[in-house]
């Protein structure tokens, strides 16, 4: 047997070797081998080539790595290249439109999916004091007592250079010249307008607050209520009291937590100074000196907290945190109640920019499948121009810029095709994005870039398998299309159904975990409640005439009175649990004798208000036992029945009295969270709301009939009228938005899969056409054939099931863990995925399939 | 006497084997030659590095042999003496012989003995 040099050696010389000198070279220590072979034997000639070639190593013969060839005709050749590109773009229709196609939705998808991410990591990044700016909380609401901000300014100057406490304290009733109108009123410290960057159109910023009783305004309500915006010097009523405007502020950037309409000063309602412990609601914002360590100063400030109001705090020691005002809309770290405006979600805003990329990573897999899957095609082309001495490189640029014609071509398409649909995803997403935000410069520069970024993505593979082929045997026709690139496409294949399962599992279990969540039982009835506010100061005296003259409506059937409704429930007290002095807080809500009827709160033991109703005053010390109604979470904190915690003595707020009834839990917060400790107190002295069972009858003429008799009585209120699952369903619009968007964007991922697939099996079909027509003349039937075209793309569904389904079950499993109440993912639920991610493939490749295997073999046969 | 051409002594046995092969001379016949008849290991590399030196300054010039099956089916190229690298060789010798004829006859007499 002929003994050969080692390839590895010969190739490294050809690598670092110029081609002038290789073949000399080569052929020499050819020679030296063979003679080294004899001499030495095999294994010593072997090391010997080595070392000569390593000592071939020359500066003068190395391969210098820039264009000394054809370095003129470059332009020249990129423009037949592109001609080219378009020649094959437009000859090949179907090919073309479904790479296009597929890149066409896939950066449109992406360009609208990055606006809105870009958008929600933008949010507050505007103010100029950002890095100083930090919240205290106490790590679960969003707010502190008013005593924490006061003592930290007085105490820590040095560290605090501003430092303001905010309070909204629900609606107020304005009154603009005759016109009387409801408004949230942001009562602020005057050093919130230093600390934020919110400018001023009107008035001068350091003497907005100089006076008591000023006023600042948005310029949106200011043109609302007096029909234009420098409404600067005038007055106007809140609750009675006069105020006049000192300042406009321009318009709140969108990307903006905090949004008001209105701006008082804190010492306008004297209370909100009163530095009890219990003086809660407060949002505090400092702003440090630059150079504070924060966490140092988290610590410092909570001890001192802590130690000097050790009294009013208790045994629980008070946790005091810091959250840097930038990180709170995502609320990277943690999420609040009683937050200040409109989360967003760190989390969502991951799982959005998953899916763009998941939808750009499928259309390239369609580019590259489809470009290898046709690459016979080409040989020809590629021999020709290898044989009139195209080199390899070259070649490689051509069919990258073949790629970048179909890339940018997408690009300008999906542009066009973004700024049409910005108008339905603003629906979707709930966004109000404009054309102008779409034709930014830094987003159009990022998108060339994503642009070339694709264009490499998508063409490097099919670029290097093209111009590897060789010449002589393509031009001989030796060439067999359907084998090369096969192992590749069917790992994208894989990838691609695998990510496809995915989503279509994602999609399932969103889609069930919402609607569980929509069609779980409240515990009360949302259904034809409306809710309605009320005067009760006003009111006093007429509360009783007042509900007799609603019930006197046959449509309306209950009618009864809280401080806030059932999804709004907000404020709590201490519910002491042992003689220890333990104690949890307990949500509570003040009502009258029938807000239970009215809501359809479901009363499983004991009484309600209608049979016993005991006034319940905090810390009251005259010996009076005030009735409690409880849920049954609150008595299973005391391991009661609902039956066994009738008559039970219980302690809130330090008025101990025995529990007179228990409801039936009911959601009064989002799913995400469990339910609550909950009582029902009585004191109809404290009530806001009206709420009311209407029936489903005449429902409009009962509403203005409502109108009517609330005007007659106050006639100053405005009617402000709500049905209650409005409210419900604003509790969960973050969730219903997300499932648009993302059953939407998985679905757009599904579909382009779904038309690679189609591509890549007419495309198979093809090749195997002649086979199938010599199989049919030979006898085969027309199942036999489908099964045979078919059979390849089902097993890689199969292993694309295989891999998709255990990783959505991870993913989803952990997305479910959110939610305090939630489904299991089950058998069925992933056989659905299964059967209608097989359902999708069969549908794809059905039509395809059927006329292949149905396919005349004269028509095929007769032209060999 | 100044001397016109820059010839080293490697590269004057290089170019002197070039002129004795005639013809048929490339890398591997000139390292041969050096170590099977002149006893003198040798670096390939530095025999083509030689080479190339030897036609830059225009000594030898260089063409690509006919294809064979022999060396893997790779050509040879094959070396040939120019005119100038006669010149050179010429005038590497004059310079030896006249040293030789000015050597006094004893050194090596002494030497002898």
């Amino acid at each position: 047997m002929k003994i050969h040099p080692p390839k590895l050696a010969e190739r490294f010389l050809s690598f670092y070797c110029k081609d002038d000198f290789q073949e000399e070279i080569l052929g020499d220590l050819y020679e030296r081998f063979e003679f080294h072979v004899e001499k030495y034997g095999s294994a010593k000639a072997k090391r010997l080539y080595w070392l000569n070639v390593f000592k071939f190593i020359k500066g003068y013969r190395l391969r210098t790595f820039t264009n000394s060839q054809n370095s003129t005709n470059n332009i020249v050749m990129f423009k037949n290249y592109f001609k080219i590109a378009f020649r094959n773009a437009v000859r090949h229709k179907a090919y073309s439109f479904i790479n296009i196609a597929g890149l066409m939705i896939g950066l449109t998808s992406f360009i609208l999916i990055s606006m809105y991410v870009q958008h929600q990591l933008s949010f507050d990044n505007f103010h100029e004091n950002k890095d100083q700016i930090y919240r205290i909380t106490d790590g679960e609401k969003a707010f502190v007592p008013s005593v924490v901000g006061a003592m930290l300014d007085r105490s820590f100057e040095d560290e605090i250079v501003e430092s303001a406490r905010l309070i909204i304290l629900g609606s107020r009733t304005f009154q603009v010249k005759q016109d009387t109108y409801i408004a949230n009123v942001h009562y602020l410290e005057p050093a919130f307008f230093k600390m934020f960057t919110f400018p001023l159109l009107y008035g001068d910023k350091e003497q907005l607050f100089d006076n008591p009783y000023s006023l600042v305004i948005s310029e949106k309500e200011a043109i609302a209520r007096y029909g234009k915006s420098d409404v600067v010097g005038e007055t106007l009523t809140i609750f009675g009291r006069a105020y006049t405007i000192t300042g406009v502020l321009a318009p709140f950037p969108k990307n903006s937590l905090i949004q008001m309409d209105y701006a008082a000063q804190l010492s306008d309602v004297p209370w909100t100074l009163d530095e009890q412990w219990t003086n809660d609601g407060f949002y505090t914002f400092l702003q440090l000196a630059s150079g504070v360590d924060v966490q140092q100063f988290e610590t410092k400030a909570g001890n001192l907290i802590n130690n000097e109001l050790k009294s009013a705090i208790g045994d629980e020691p008070f946790p005091l945190m810091l959250q840097n005002y930038g990180d709170i809309y995502l609320q990277s770290e943690m999420r609040l109640q009683y937050e200040l405006g409109k989360a967003g979600n760190i989390r969502y805003v991951y799982i959005f920019m998953s899916v763009a990329a998941l939808i750009l990573l499928i259309a390239c897999v369609n580019y590259v499948n489809l470009a290898t899957a046709r690459a016979g095609h080409r040989a020809k082309e590629v021999g020709v121009r290898k044989a009139i001495g195209a080199q390899r490189k070259q070649l490689i640029y051509q069919f990258l810029s073949e790629s970048f014609v179909f890339v940018f071509g997408a690009l300008i398409l999906s542009f066009g095709l973004a700024t049409l649909l910005l108008p339905y995803f603003n629906l979707l997403a709930d966004q109000t994005f404009t054309i102008a935000e779409l034709t930014r410069v830094e987003l159009i520069l990022q998108l060339l870039i994503l642009g070339g970024a694709i264009t490499v993505l998508a063409g490097a593979y099919p670029s290097l398998m093209l111009s590897n082929f060789k010449p002589v045997a393509v031009l001989k026709g030796k060439f067999s299309s359907s084998s090369s690139g096969n192992g590749l496409r069917k790992v994208l294949v894989i990838f691609q159904f695998s990510i496809s399962v995915f989503l279509i599992v994602a999609t399932l279990v969103v889609n069930e975990q919402l609607s569980f969540i929509q069609n779980k039982s409240l515990g009360y009835d949302k259904d034809h409640v409306v809710r309605f506010i009320i005067d009760s100061w006003a009111m006093r005296d007429k509360m009783e005439t007042f509900k007799t003259t609603l019930l006197s409506n046959p449509n309306i059937e209950h009618v009864g009175f809280s401080q806030n409704t059932p999804v709004q429930v907000g404020s709590g007290h201490p519910l002491k649990l042992n003689e220890l002095g333990d104690e949890v807080p307990i949500y509570c809500l003040y009502t009258d004798e029938d807000f239970i009827n009215a809501v359809g709160f479901n009363l499983i033991a004991g009484n309600d208000f209608n049979t016993i109703a005991n006034i319940f005053r905090e810390y009251d010390t005259t010996g009076t036992k005030p009735s409690y109604i409880i849920n049954e979470t609150a008595a299973k904190l005391f391991n009661w029945s609902a039956q066994e915690a009738i008559g039970q003595n219980i302690t809130i707020a330090e008025v101990e009295a025995p529990v007179q009834g228990v409801i039936e839990d009911f959601h009064f917060m989002s799913m995400e969270r469990k339910i609550e400790p909950f009582v029902l107190l009585y004191n109809p002295s404290r009530i806001f709301y009206g709420l009311a069972k209407i029936s489903g009858n005449n429902m409009r003429e009962t509403i203005s009939f409502m109108e009517s008799t609330l005007s007659d009585f106050t006639p100053d209120l405005p009617f402000d009228l709500q049905f209650l699952d409005d409210g419900f369903q604003r509790m969960y619009t973050f969730e219903l938005q997300l499932k648009r968007v993302f059953i939407t964007f998985a679905g757009i991922a599904i579909l382009i899969a779904c038309m690679g697939m189609f591509g890549l099996t007419s495309f198979m079909a093809a090749n195997r056409s002649k086979e199938i027509g010599i199989r049919k003349v030979l006898g085969a039937s027309i199942s036999s054939m489908m099964m045979l075209i078919s059979k390849d793309l089902l097993a890689l569904i199969g292993v694309s099931l295989l891999i998709g389904l255990p990783l959505s079950y991870y993913f989803m499993s952990e997305w479910l863990l959110d939610y305090q109440y939630r489904i299991n993912i089950g058998w069925s639920l992933l056989a659905i995925a299964g059967f209608a991610a097989l359902l999708v493939t069969l549908a794809t490749i059905g039509y395809q399939t059927i006329k292949t295997a149905r396919i005349n073999p004269s028509h095929i046969l007769r032209n060999e | 006497m100044t001397r016109k051409y820059q010839l080293g002594e490697f590269e004057e046995t290089v170019l002197l084997i070039v002129a004795v092969q005639h013809g048929q001379a490339y890398g591997m016949s000139i390292t041969n030659v050096i170590e099977a008849e002149l006893g003198r290991s040798v670096n390939m590399s530095s025999v083509h590095t030689a080479l190339y030196r030897l036609e830059e300054k225009g000594f030898v010039k260089s063409e690509m042999g006919g294809a064979s099956d022999q060396r893997g089916g790779r050509r040879k190229r094959i070396f040939s003496i120019t005119n100038t690298g006669k010149e050179a060789l010429l005038e590497a010798r004059d310079a030896r012989q006249y040293l030789w004829g000015q050597m006094p006859d004893f050194v090596f007499e002494n030497n002898a003995q």
